[in-house]
């Protein structure tokens, strides 16, 4: 395995050759945040499993990827059907910009007509073909939000991504349609790729919207996905946000949800994970104004030889915020879920009221569960709780169904989909996609519980 | 609501120097240091070489800093790393030939080290610094069998079980700290239980850190045999004084096959003065291993002193259907920070755990919950609560949980709570209405909260620890 060091340094041959080839066009401000983000990542480097952030996942099994010459140009020739093909959730009516390896593919897309809702790809923003007060937000952001929370995987993403998708909803509106964002990956096992798109979400001020941000790719992909989005609600908007990741099980994943929330602003945020060798979730949000609300949910399945980290970090910065947490997850076979959540009360967040649950099931020996729940209060009257469970379905639950006569495998089944859709409970008013996300929920408590060949690796060889 | 602010100056209740003379060796860590302890205490062979590989070890570490907190450097080498009571001939026989300055010490400690405390019904294994001065109730001990004496005196009397047991529960090479504990370990208890025997009464160790500048490494080793079962009990009061000192204890339990090891602490050293100067860094690592079948071990503390403490009793739960127990009530106040928790390692099958951890933080201080449940492949059925709650006294100070579950098994049960809340002003009021004062009310409130540990302690004990929180609080709360 190649040293930090060496991979930095892979990492900043490709960002000298695609300044070389004039391809990091944009404004100086833009510039320098792509300079101080190479300068950052070269100054630290990848972490290491000491660093605690990384405790339970490998930074080091996320980077064997070589190919970058993907980073230059998107790939053509991706039709409509292949969409369908790859996209479990393609929703009949929706706004759609889809990305293929990071590139916005127009041809694809399904875009508003109307006013108040804007799509722009970040590569045509940067080339000056959009509204230059957009692009001067955009910067800001970046800016802003890499120097609060980068680390090293947004560094990498900061200095050398093209493009994006960008999304501004102006205020007071309501989006008739959900608004998908697909992330395509495309390529075989022979040219593992990185892909790394940068997207800006910005809803106004009393605006609803639902935005699914989904990451797909074809079965054989290698690819490694390293995205970070950056999310604001104005003060009194509402969103639903939907994070379906079902990638490859043979590529990584790594991906970032930053998000600001203003006054009185709502945020239901509903990760749903399966696939991917390793795959690194990381959702940051600020509670920035007074009553400020955020749901962050997740659910999670692992088998095979499958390593997920979920990791969260929800800070309340002003007094009478709300935040809930409900994650759920199977594992399975000699799978690995992690889950870190972290609750920060800052100084003067008064009244605040707090919870967190992670609660998971294993169904094998050799799969593992790492929960680390975390909490930090600087505040005195708060509510804060959180608690975290790792075990089985409940034997009392099952012999109740039993004894109403239904037979065990069908018992547990309902009782693990049960389990799982209790997460979804809280996005029913999100539209049809999470009719959908139920039927795959199925779908996956059948796959869990079939063993898979690669589980038989031993629980009795430790002491 | 300011009336009670000034109801009480909490000063250090303990905070005298007994100044006697001492014999201590110059400061400084070398091998000259550790063989000049050893020399000192008489030590066969075999100690010194573990001490000197201990100390070889301890030279390739780095001090950890990944606590939740900071504090400045500590400068090893200038610390005095053996200090004891100069005997006035060679070592005091009886407990009349004990400097009665130091007897004094322990009366104003309330410490029942003289016949007349009989009554109370516990042994005193008393160390003064490094060295112990006196035991009593040897002969009813003796009578059953069971062995307490300090360490030291263990090494030449009962030299093959301190061999066997010294560092097989924290190794030489477990952490810095403890790495260091091994190499300069002065004193400490040492105890053993034979096979079968119920300790006919509570056993008890005082520590007393007195001499200026002398960095505290006690070593305490239990052993259960099995069937057996005994109930230890730790007290700690330090005198003020202005440089921080540093204690690095190591504890070891070992329980056989169906024995039992209760081991409750109360400590209150001195935290530092109201603007966080001085104080004692209590860093110590203590665990106990559930060898054999249906062993128990349980770890109960009230941690009210110490500018930092930072500390996690594990328990190794080794035989099948052992059972695990941690119940822990930290104050904080002032300047004072405690990072404490933790470990259940479960490896056998059917263990049991149980985690009760009770923070409170006042003023400035920070007070954080760290612990670990680490379910192994190997241990089928294994069954874990934990419940973290917080109490927050003020909008200046910070209550932190870091719990960590790694679970290997899929028949594991894993369990873990945590809260955190403060006193509320409804039901202040309430019993505000009933005629409790302010200060009564809050310690009938925070009794309440800390119950389910207060329980697990000893009579005595607990009557002692519930004085203590109240006391520490009066000048918090408002």
């Amino acid at each position: 395995m190649r040293t930090s060091a060496e991979t930095v340094n892979k990492f900043k041959q490709a960002y000298e050759e695609l300044k070389g080839k004039n391809l990091l066009r944009g404004s100086a401000r833009l510039a320098e945040v792509r300079e101080s983000a190479l300068l950052r990542l070269e100054g630290e480097g990848f972490p290491s499993r000491k660093n605690e952030d990384w405790r339970y996942t490998n930074p080091g099994t996320l980077l064997q990827h070589d190919q970058l010459s993907g980073l230059e140009s998107p790939r053509q020739g991706l039709k409509p059907d292949d969409l369908a093909k790859r996209n479990p959730l393609a929703l009949a009516t929706s706004y759609r910009v889809v990305l293929v390896n990071g590139w916005v593919q127009k041809e694809l897309c399904r875009l508003p007509g109307g006013e108040g809702l804007h799509l722009y790809s970040l590569a045509s923003l940067i080339a000056g073909q959009g509204p230059a007060e957009i692009l001067d937000r955009v910067e800001a952001t970046w800016k802003a939000q890499e120097e609060a929370y980068g680390q090293a995987f947004s560094w990498l993403n900061s200095a050398m991504s093209l493009d994006g998708c960008v999304l501004v909803v102006d205020a007071n509106q309501v989006v008739d349609r959900p608004i998908e964002v697909v992330h395509l990956g495309d390529g075989d096992s022979a040219s593992r790729r990185i892909s790394m798109a940068r997207n800006f979400y910005f809803v106004g001020s009393r605006s609803k919207v639902t935005i699914i941000e989904g990451f797909y790719s074809s079965a054989a992909t290698t690819n490694l996905t390293n995205s970070v989005s950056d999310l604001w609600l104005g003060a009194g908007a509402r969103a639903h946000f939907l994070k379906p990741q079902f990638e490859s099980t043979k590529g990584c994943h790594v991906s970032v949800l930053r998000a600001v929330l203003e006054t009185e602003a709502e945020l239901r945020f509903l990760q749903m994970a399966s696939g991917s060798s390793v795959a690194r979730q990381e959702f940051r949000c600020d509670l920035r104004g007074e009553n400020a609300m955020v749901r962050s949910d997740a659910v999670f399945l692992v088998e095979g030889a499958e390593h997920l980290d979920l990791r969260t970090e929800i800070r309340h910065q002003a007094p009478r915020g709300q935040s809930h947490q409900l994650f759920k997850g199977i594992a399975g076979d000699s799978g690995r879920a992690v889950f870190n959540g972290k609750i920060v009360i800052e100084k003067g967040a008064q009244k605040v009221d707090s919870s967190q649950l992670c609660r998971t099931l294993l169904l094998s020996n050799s799969a593992e569960v790492d929960a680390k729940p975390e909490l930090e209060i600087f505040a005195d009257d708060v509510k804060a709780t959180h608690g975290a469970t790792v075990g089985q379905l409940d034997e009392e639950q099952i012999f109740y169904l039993l004894s109403r006569g239904v037979p065990r495998a069908q018992a547990e089944t309902l009782l693990a989909q049960g389990f799982l859709a209790e997460v979804l409970e809280h996005y029913q008013d999100a539209g049809s996609a999470i009719a959908q996300m139920n039927e795959l929920i199925s779908g996956w408590i059948a796959r869990a519980r079939t063993p898979k060949q690669s589980s038989n690796a031993g629980a009795g060889g430790r002491a | 609501m300011t009336s009670h602010k000034d109801l009480l100056d909490r000063d250090y209740k303990y905070g005298f120097v007994t100044s006697i003379e001492t014999d201590t060796v110059p400061k400084g860590l070398t091998e000259e240091t550790i063989r000049a302890i050893s020399a000192k205490k008489n030590e066969p062979e075999w100690l010194l070489e573990y001490r000197l590989k201990a100390f070889r070890h301890w030279l390739t570490l780095t001090e950890p800093h990944w606590g939740n907190f900071k504090y400045p450097a500590i400068n090893y080498q200038d610390v005095c790393y053996y200090s004891a009571p100069k005997p006035k001939q060679d070592k005091p026989q009886t407990l009349d030939e004990i400097d009665p300055e130091l007897l004094k010490t322990f009366e104003r400690l309330g410490i029942p080290l003289r016949e007349q405390k009989r009554i109370s019904g516990v042994a005193v294994d008393a160390v003064f610094d490094s060295v112990s001065v006196g035991t009593t109730h040897k002969e009813i001990l003796e009578k059953h069998g069971v062995v307490f004496c300090s360490i030291s005196e263990a090494v030449h009397t009962h030299s093959e079980l301190v061999k066997k047991y010294l560092g097989s529960i924290v190794p030489h090479t477990d952490n810095f700290f403890a790495a260091l504990n091994a190499a300069v370990f002065t004193d400490g208890s040492f105890c053993y239980i034979p096979k079968g025997v119920r300790c006919p009464m509570d056993l008890s160790t005082y520590f007393r850190i007195n001499a200026q500048d002398t960095g505290q490494f006690e070593r305490t080793l239990i052993v259960a045999e099995e069937g057996s079962y005994v109930n230890y009990l730790e007290g700690c009061t330090a005198p003020m004084r202005d440089t921080n000192q540093l204690h690095a204890a190591v504890v070891e339990l070992v329980a056989l096959a169906d024995a039992e090891i209760k081991y409750s602490t109360v400590q209150n050293w001195y935290t530092g003065d109201k603007e966080g100067k001085g104080g004692i860094y209590n860093f110590v690592t203590k665990r106990g291993k559930c060898v054999g079948r249906n062993s128990k071990i349980s770890w109960t503390q009230v941690e009210a002193g110490s500018a930092i403490t930072w500390k996690y009793p594990s328990v190794i739960l080794q035989g099948d259907n052992s059972v695990g127990a941690f119940y822990s009530v930290a104050l904080t106040h002032d300047y004072m920070t405690a990072d404490t928790g933790t470990k259940m390692i479960h490896v056998g099958k059917n263990t049991k755990s149980t985690i009760v951890s009770k923070g409170i933080s006042t003023d400035r201080s920070s007070n954080s919950y760290r612990g670990l449940v680490k379910v192994l492949p190997s241990a089928e059925g294994a069954r874990n609560y934990s419940q973290c709650d917080s109490m927050l006294v003020g909008d200046q100070c910070s209550a932190n949980t870091f719990p960590y579950l790694e679970i290997k098994n899929k028949s594991a049960v894993v369990e873990h709570e945590a809260s955190t809340s403060r006193i509320s002003e409804d039901q202040l009021f309430y019993l505000r209405s009933r005629g409790l004062d302010l200060e009564g009310a809050v310690s009938l409130l925070v009794n309440g909260f800390c119950k389910d540990v207060f329980k697990q302690l000893p009579l005595e004990f607990s009557v002692e620890a519930v004085k203590l929180i109240e006391m520490k609080l009066e000048n918090s709360v408002g």
